[in-house]
């Protein structure tokens, strides 16, 4: 069922940044959010539920997300990875899958 | 015996699920609403990195398609973390995966292997004598060595001069010979040209190794023998050797370092100009995709299968996929947690088709970190974007150099953190 969710979420919210936000789609194309947000379970575990070492990220909200994603990206924030990982994505993208993944 | 018995009984339990299928598509043919929502039938071959992945993600994606995935062995021992096996400071049972977790994720699950792939009738022949049709085929079966390559050196060989570069009874084995060996034995490691599997691993291994050495057998010393001059990471494994390794030799290819042949009963490295006696020998072969991928004819003069970077369909057979090791991926390195990317980015590409939609521009990442002692860790990492030409990169880069020894522990912790997470996103 979340399964379900998240696919219809994806096709939405891409649709929705290509409707609102024709600069993010000029810069970006159109993409799957729930593609890039199925590719942080590698460190951040099955629906960002981890089995440790790494935080996980089924507590955050989605606006908790999203801060996070900017500050890593800006390096306000300091990190090991997540720096390298998160300057990958437009502000549309962080704001997506920030949906997908938050609360 | 048992063993035997236990795969035909598996295969009885899969035909009777075939058949259920079968007559849900008969009823879809005649008109009648199937429940399930049958929309197409996925065969994945390969139950590793990458096609355990895809198996998982296209139920997920869409849970109407009726996913077969087909893998020989019982268990899957991951070549991630089986370095740190070789160091002595991780277990076999902690890298060894079952198939339960695919199952109850709603993939049917086949142990047996494929034999043949007819890409125009779209069925395949296994070595357990069923034939199975599909309307997609996704393909990641991994490496197999180019042996014909190096004089010397067999399938038999491996028993003497072992590769390790595919996990489980040959780790085993090279681990023995390291614990068996007298302290001042010398260890050779060769390591290959490019493209191999994982870029970063002879490297990690050396240091691992080089950590058993150096804490068990302090006399003993390590040579890397390289058939290139530079190599992932380099300068951070550099780094990392001149803080805790005196024991590493590392060779450089345009300094003779290429072992061209092999003398497996004396344990030889043959290069260009020297013979290095060892009293334990890792060679690890030049690679090709799995032998399956050359017998369904989707490799090219390369040895290796090149793809559509947006699908990952073959552009030599329509309707078959490839990805992970196999598949010539530019931009991409051969890495597991890039198959397990590429896996997804194929899911979603193979639900669109079998719904007749168009499939979307796919974004991937890869993060490969290595381990230089087990409290000192590295990485490098990359997020891409697909195009007509390979995969762009949008972000990414290896770990800072000159980092002090907290950080390196960090990024240590992290590499464990990825090994428990990936693999339940991909076995769990
Ligand atoms: C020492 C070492 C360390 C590594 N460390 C890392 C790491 O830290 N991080 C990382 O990301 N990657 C790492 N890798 C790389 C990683 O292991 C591979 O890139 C990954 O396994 C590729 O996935 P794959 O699906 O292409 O192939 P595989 O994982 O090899 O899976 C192929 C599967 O196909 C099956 N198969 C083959 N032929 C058939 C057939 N005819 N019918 C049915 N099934 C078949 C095989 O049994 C196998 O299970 C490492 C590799 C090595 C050697
Ligand atoms: C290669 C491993 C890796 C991947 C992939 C990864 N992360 Fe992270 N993430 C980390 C690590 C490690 C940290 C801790 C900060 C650091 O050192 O980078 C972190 C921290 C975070 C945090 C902060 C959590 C907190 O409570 O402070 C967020 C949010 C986050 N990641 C989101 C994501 C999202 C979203 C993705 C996918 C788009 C992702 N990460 C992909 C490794 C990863």
């Amino acid at each position: 069922m979340t399964n379900n969710r998240l696919v219809a979420l994806a096709a939405s919210v891409a649709a929705a940044a290509f409707l609102a936000c024709p600069a993010a789609v000029q810069a970006g194309g159109q993409f799957n959010a729930a593609l890039i947000a199925s590719n942080c379970a590698v460190c951040h575990g099955p629906g960002g539920n981890s089995a440790g070492f790494t935080p996980s990220l089924d507590k955050l909200t989605k606006e908790e997300i999203a801060d996070n994603l900017r500050k890593f990206r800006s390096g306000e924030k300091p990190s090991t990875i997540m720096r390298r990982f998160a300057k990958g994505f437009s502000d549309a993208q962080v704001d997506a899958i920030a949906a997908q993944l938050g609360k | 015996m048992s063993k035997h018995s236990a795969t035909r009984n598996t295969r009885r339990e899969f035909l009777q699920l075939v058949g259920a299928a079968g007559v849900v598509s008969a009823l879809t043919l005649t008109g009648r609403v199937s429940l399930a929502g049958s929309s197409g039938r996925v065969v994945v071959v390969g139950g590793g990195f990458g096609g355990a992945t895809a198996a998982r993600y296209v139920k997920k994606f869409d849970p109407g398609i009726d996913v077969t995935l087909i893998e020989p062995n019982i268990e899957y021992v991951t070549c991630p973390f089986s370095n740190a096996v070789l160091g002595g400071i991780r277990e076999m049972t902690a890298i060894t995966h079952a198939y339960k977790g695919l199952s109850k994720a709603g993939v049917k699950v086949l142990h047996d292997s494929v034999s043949a792939v007819d890409p125009v009738k779209k069925t395949l022949a296994t070595k357990g004598g069923d034939s199975i049709a599909y309307d997609r085929l996704i393909m990641s079966p991994g490496v197999d060595f180019r042996f014909e390559d190096v004089p010397g050196y067999d399938e038999a060989a491996t028993r003497m001069v072992p590769h390790a570069w595919k996990a489980g009874q040959q780790t085993v084995n090279l681990r023995r010979q390291l614990m068996a060996m007298d302290d001042g034995g010398l260890v050779i490691i060769a390591s290959p040209g490019n493209p191999f599997r994982c870029p970063p691993g002879p490297y990690e291994r050396a240091s691992l190794i080089a950590y058993y050495l150096k804490h068990n057998k302090p006399r003993s010393k390590l040579l890397l023998l390289d058939a290139k001059s530079k190599f992932s990471k380099m300068p951070l494994f550099l780094e990392g050797w001149a803080i805790h390794y005196k024991n590493i030799e590392w060779v450089a290819g345009d300094k003779g370092g290429e072992v061209i042949e092999v003398d497996a009963k004396n344990r030889v490295a043959i290069t260009d100009f020297d013979k290095h006696k060892a009293a334990v020998f890792n060679f690890i072969p030049p690679q090709k995709a799995g032998a399956i991928a050359h017998g369904a004819g989707l490799t090219d003069k390369s040895g290796w299968c090149p793809v559509d970077f947006s699908t990952f369909e073959s552009t030599i057979h329509k309707g078959i996929h490839v990805i992970g090791d196999a598949a010539i991926v530019t931009g991409m390195p051969k890495s597991g947690n890039a198959a397990n990317s590429q896996a997804k980015a194929c899911a979603v590409a193979v639900a669109a088709l079998l719904k007749g939609d168009e499939p979307t521009t796919p974004m991937t990442s890869n993060t490969c970190y290595s381990l230089i002692t087990p409290e000192y860790g590295i990485s490098v990492t990359a997020v891409w974007t697909a195009s007509p030409d390979g995969y762009k990169k949008n972000s990414g880069g290896v770990s800072p150099k000159g980092q002090d020894a907290a950080f390196r522990k960090l990024e240590a912790t992290y590499a464990r953190g990825w090994y428990a997470n990936i693999s339940r996103d991909i076995w769990g």
